[in-house]
């Protein structure tokens, strides 16, 4: 079933197309690639998507509802969670309190019982405290629960930014770059993460990386952007097998595979 | 008599808003040079109004001698400011707001000490009016009108035109590049407070013979200035320029048909309702 | 940078912090009782007024900082004070309300104002909020002062009624004709506040205030809809202002346009940034200092507005974290010394 639907989006910068009439369709269920050389137009796309971007033009269907133009956190609302390219956390919270953070959507506290703290106020924060704590055991984090955010060495913040949009109980994930600065095995564990996160909670994944060996491990399908403008489209080895892509992309980053 | 009379209120609303438009220029221009919110602003505007108290009156100096050297002494004093108490927390955009607050009140307060809570007169240069196709305007206020405009003109020509200009608009746009042309943003720095400081002491020592001089006058100066570049958008001089004319035409209409306060009133409440729904004035582009 | 060290004792920090949540309201119960215990030892009544005067300005401080700390650079708190009072004395004096309805009710409808205005501007970087808010409090004074008819012109309304007298039978009354009655209102209301203030920084809405702090966009891409908290904090902030501005109205018997000028909030915003806006006691501690300081001009406004600002400034320039941060910073001082004679001991031949 098809779950997330761009038609013919463009978005312009000036006069630059950062995206020009991108057709795109994610299916439920799948974890899918957006690749393409650096400054193609994927992070346009995830910002169109979620709302950060109005697009000049086209239209973006989530679940058979039009999300054109809505705010990004509808769009969260509605269940599409994304993770920025740099490390995205809030930097002096714990590592708890930022997995707290990412609860809101489910959290439904009212502000009279927070101020007057009443019992069922506590039970619902204990509740709270103990999802977050869960979503840290998930992501092996348990250990740096009270670590402050920013003291976390790089791999771990990474994983933590992941985290935290799992809190929000997305239906999709759009991860862009998770996989940056991290090491082979940090890698590996990620990649096993991500999985683990669409086979057990049934959370589509779109995920924008650079390291085409995890991209190719990682991915069922993937499609290719240029300029804005898609390429290719197809299992990884199909893309592979791509010359078009080898030259616009593989053939000139080579040394990233 | 009707088309007189439209003339005469036009003339009277260049003539206000030419006041307003020197008023805000120097706040607009460290505005959307520096993005500092210059409060004391009103403070140096104050300071220059008295000075043409002090040069004219006490010490007797000509009217245009006492222009330059209250402009240049208040300009330095904007730089001393800017070298010893902006520079080191340049970074730390809310200290800045604060600071700058902290010095105009700190200026006025010790205005009331200093210069007693007694206006202040300066006496007119120039008396009698001017008159043309009916209307008439007192020379005071024509010489306003025109040393603001020769103001704006050599601004425009010292931002478009030098070196120094172009590397205060570079800065704007991007202190790392601007530093990359060959000028340091310490001296671009110095050289925004120089002048947007020197502007406002321009305004004030322009106004100090039609106003009346109080320390109180510069805390007013800088609502009315902040209404006009906020209306104009900010950070942008001809935004300032446009909207000083309008709250200008608006005062004048408004005074000839109105009523002097409840016109103001009108002008808050039309410059309020205004920013409310286009929060970036009428050139201004959103930063959020 | 990379400094991990797994946390033994972890279970317990986030649950402690609740615990100590659940004993808070117990401290300001305390400190209601402690400085309620005050006028029977200060029999003295210019040093009620003292006090009194500090519990009200604590609370249009302390809400003036909850404000800057959602980001937004307020510089109307003077508008919401003086609808507060407005409202409240009209209410009473006009519509016959009792004093009791009234208060909250003007809180209601600055509450309701920060909304109006909130939603358009609170999304805008500070600076656009600033001359919003300065304006919109200059035009609410200029209409008080135009508007003879119900708001008093520029002399303001005069012979403003206190509070109605409350009776428990057989118990007490308390019929506002002593200071003291007026003390256990204003410390009651700076209690309530304070609680509240208190409680939305501790709650879940304090966790994500710091979030929409910390990272906005972030924030926004898990679903929190910021406009909506921000424009919760500036009514909620405003409202509380509004009550404390309604009291001042009806404990000293007579507003004008005067008092709600942007002085008001010029002092605040002294207030807060002396005392250090990080923590909230920071703020108490600068209106409390500077309100001591500033009884020694009492009558000479101009000397301590100068004062105030001279103060601002050097706090600016040479302790940005305010009065608060001076404790923790002498004993870092003195620590640094410490090791420093440590070393030296160390790198003895001896
Ligand atoms: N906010 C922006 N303003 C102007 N140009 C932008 C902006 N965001 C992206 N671009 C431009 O759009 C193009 C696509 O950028 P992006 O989507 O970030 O690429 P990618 O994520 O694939 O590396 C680039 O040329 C970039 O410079
Ligand atoms: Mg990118």
């Amino acid at each position: 079933m098809t779950q997330l639907e761009l038609q013919k989006v463009s978005k312009f910068f000036g006069g630059l197309a950062a995206i020009s009439r991108l057709d795109l369709q994610v299916q439920q269920g799948e974890i899918i690639g957006l690749i393409g050389p650096n400054g193609a137009g994927k992070t346009t796309t995830f910002n169109v998507i979620t709302g950060e971007l109005r697009p000049n033009e086209g239209e973006v269907i989530f679940e058979g509802q039009d999300i054109t133009g809505l705010r990004p956190h509808q769009v969260a609302t509605l269940g599409i969670v994304r993770t920025y390219q740099l490390v995205t956390l809030f930097p002096g919270y714990t590592a708890l309190k930022n997995v707290l953070v990412g609860l809101h959507l489910g959290a439904r506290i009212g502000f009279a019982e927070a101020i007057l703290n009443s019992r069922s106020h506590q039970r619902k924060e204990l509740h709270l405290y103990r999802q977050a704590q869960e979503i840290l055991n998930f992501f092996n984090l348990q250990a740096v629960a009270d670590e402050p955010a920013e003291n976390l060495p790089h791999g771990l913040q990474r994983k933590l930014g992941v985290a935290i949009a799992l809190a929000a109980r997305p239906k999709m994930l759009l991860l862009d770059e998770p996989l940056t600065g991290m090491n082979p095995n940090e890698v590996l564990e990620m990649i096993a993460t991500i999985r683990r996160i669409r086979d057990r909670n049934g959370i589509t994944v779109v995920v924008v990386e650079h390291n085409m060996r995890a991209v190719m491990a990682l991915c069922e399908r993937i499609v290719v952007i240029n300029f804005g403008v898609r390429i290719a489209e197809g299992a990884p080895q199909d893309i592979q097998a791509n010359k078009q892509v080898v030259e616009a992309y593989l053939g000139s980053d080579s040394h990233a595979a | 008599m009707e088309i007189t009379e439209l003339i005469q209120i036009t003339v009277n609303a260049i003539s206000i808003g030419a006041i307003y438009a020197l008023l805000a220029l120097g706040l607009t221009l460290l505005f959307g040079i520096m993005d500092i919110l210059f409060f004391a602003h009103g403070a140096m505007y104050m300071l220059g109004a008295y000075a043409a108290y002090y040069l004219c009156t006490k010490l007797g100096l000509n009217y245009f001698v006492a222009l330059p050297i209250g402009v240049i002494l208040i300009g330095l004093i904007g730089v001393v400011m800017e070298k010893g108490l902006f520079r080191p927390i340049r970074n730390d955009h809310v200290a800045i707001i604060f600071l700058a607050i902290g010095l105009n009140w700190f200026l006025e307060s010790t205005g009331f000490v200093v210069f007693g809570l007694r206006p202040k007169p300066v006496a007119s240069v120039f008396t009698g009016q001017a008159h043309f196709f009916g209307a008439t305007i007192s020379w005071e206020r024509a010489v306003v009108v025109l040393i603001g405009l020769l103001a704006v003109l050599a601004l425009y020509f010292f931002l478009m035109k030098t070196r120094w200009g172009l590397g205060m608009r570079a800065f704007a746009e991007d202190p790392l590049t601007a530093e990359l042309q060959g000028i340091s943003n310490d001296t671009v720095c110095s050289l925004g407070f120089l002048i947007g400081c020197g502007l406002a002491a321009l305004a004030g020592l322009l106004v100090a013979p039609i106003f009346i001089l109080t320390p109180t006058m510069g805390s007013h100066a800088v609502l009315i200035s902040l209404l006009v570049i906020g209306l104009g958008g900010l950070g942008s001089i001809p935004g300032a320029l446009i909207s000083a004319f309008i709250i200008g035409i608006i005062e004048s209409f408004g005074t000839s048909y109105l009523g002097a306060d409840i016109t103001w009133g009108m002008i808050f409440i039309f410059v309020i309702i205004f920013l409310i729904i286009r929060p970036t004035g009428i050139m201004g582009v959103v930063r959020e | 940078m990379t400094r991990v060290r797994p946390d033994p004792d972890r279970q317990g920090k986030f649950l402690g912090e609740m615990k100590a949540q659940q004993k808070s309201r117990l401290y300001f119960l305390g400190l209601f009782v402690l400085l309620g215990l005050v006028p029977l030892v200060l029999r003295s009544e210019y040093y009620l007024h003292v006090l009194i005067a500090m519990f009200y300005h604590v609370i249009y401080a302390t809400t003036y900082r909850f404000i800057l700390r959602t980001g937004q650079f307020h510089f109307g708190a003077h508008a919401f004070v003086g609808i507060g009072a407005y409202a409240s004395v009209l209410l009473v004096m006009r519509a016959g309300w009792s004093f009791w309805l009234a208060m909250p009710a003007a809180g209601l409808i600055a509450a309701f104002f920060a909304v109006l205005i909130g939603y358009p501007t609170l999304r805008l970087k500070g600076i656009y909020f600033a001359i919003i808010t300065w304006g919109f409090g200059d035009t609410l004074r200029f209409i008080y002062m135009r508007f003879k008819e119900p708001f008093g012109g520029p002399l303001g309304i005069f012979a403003i009624p206190g509070p109605n007298p409350i009776t428990i039978p057989g118990l007490i009354t308390i019929d506002f004709s002593q200071k003291t009655h007026f003390y256990f209102l204003a410390l009651a209301l700076m209690i309530v506040t304070l609680y509240i203030l208190h409680r939305m920084e501790q709650s879940r809405f304090g966790l994500i205030f710091g979030a929409i702090r910390e990272g906005d966009r972030l924030a926004r891409a898990v679903g929190i809809n910021i406009m909506n908290y921000k424009v919760l904090a500036f009514a909620v902030c405003s409202g509380l202002g509004a009550m404390a501005g309604s009291f001042y109205a009806h404990y000293t018997y007579y507003i004008s346009p005067l008092d709600f000028s942007v002085l008001l909030t010029i002092y605040l915003a002294i207030y807060t940034v002396v005392g250090g806006q990080e923590r909230y006691a920071g703020v108490i501690v600068g209106t409390v200092v500077l309100m001591l300081a500033g009884e020694v001009f009492a009558g000479y406004s101009h000397y301590q507005l100068l004062m105030y600002s001279g103060f601002l400034i050097v706090i600016l320039l040479f302790l940005p974290g305010g009065l608060i941060s001076l404790p923790g910073l002498l004993t870092r001082v003195g620590s640094r010394a410490e090791e420093k004679e440590g070393e030296k001991f160390r790198n003895d031949p001896a």
